[in-house]
């Protein structure tokens, strides 16, 4: 069951993450002058390199539910450095990847990591403080 | 609803008769309370105790085995899980986990922990984690 989430929840991330890489290089061709058309060659890189992306996502199906905040994270930046060297060795692979590339790329991770994490977060807490609300109300009856 | 609480005749059972039309919702919330045993069969070294229903704090199930967690004691249960839920209902437990379901009753505070995840306090001071799967009704059960 956690294994069939684990894989839809991968499949959703995969055409989400290869629409916006389209739509993405779209938009930069089209603002920036140059033909607006993708090359038939970059297709498969953005396919694989969003698969091999995506992957490291399977180690979720162990399930977090269990696990302490330590190991939580632990696993999260297992899942970052999984992440990270696989979509930079793909992008290595089909020659699309500059060196010169590299911070931005490695920044713009570390960005989306953070802004999953924070909104994530902020949910949560504003989740936690009306639960905590309705509970003292609950004991105060 | 007209509520009448009577007091019995001297040697007369308890007794309670609901008297409706339509059985609501309501209705059959009351009768599964109602209905409820008091208690739950347990054991602890070797010796069967009957815990009573409110004293549980949650139930966990650990390695095929069922774990009856009082204030501080842990008992173990001949039962499955899902068979305790069967027995305890759904008015004063909710399931928070595949493997726990806890008593609304002795939460204490809600914290996150970590990654949207969000833990649970009991009054003894222990915590458990509330899986994502089961979030959704912990926020219904609180009127969220």
């Amino acid at each position: 069951m956690r294994l069939k989430r684990t894989l839809k929840y991968m499949g959703q991330l995969f055409c989400v993450v290869t629409t916006a890489q389209v739509v993405f290089i779209s938009a930069l061709a089209t603002i920036s002058g140059t033909q607006a058309e993708i090359d038939y060659r970059i297709l498969p890189a953005i396919m694989v390199t969003t698969f091999v992306g995506v992957l490291p996502t399977i180690m979720f199906v162990i399930g977090t539910e269990n696990v302490s905040r330590k190991i939580y994270y632990l696993l999260v930046g297992i899942h970052f450095v999984l992440t990270t060297s696989f979509v930079f060795l793909s992008l290595n692979h089909f020659e699309t990847f500059h060196r010169n590339n590299t911070i931005p790329v490695f920044l713009f991770f570390i960005a989306i990591y953070l802004t999953a994490h924070i909104t994530a977060e902020m949910r949560t807490k504003k989740t936690i403080d009306e639960l905590n609300k309705r509970i003292n109300a609950t004991h105060q009856d | 609803m007209k509520i009448i609480i009577q007091n019995p005749i001297e040697n007369e059972e308890d007794s309670i008769v609901i008297n409706v039309k339509n059985m609501t919702d309501k209705v059959m919330r009351a009768l599964e309370i109602l209905k409820s045993p008091d208690d739950v069969s347990v054991q602890l070294d070797n010796q069967t105790f009957k815990l009573p229903i409110p004293e549980i704090f949650y139930v966990e199930s650990v390695d095929f085995k069922t774990f009856v967690c009082a204030e501080s004691v842990v008992y173990q249960s001949k039962l499955k899980l899902y068979e305790i839920e069967a027995v305890l209902g759904q008015s004063d437990f909710l399931k928070i986990s595949r493997q726990v379901t806890v008593n609304v009753g002795k939460i204490r505070s809600v914290a996150s922990a970590g990654g949207g995840r969000i833990e649970v306090m009991l009054a003894n001071g222990e915590k458990l984690i509330v899986s994502r799967q089961y979030a959704p009704d912990l926020k219904e059960r609180f009127g969220l």
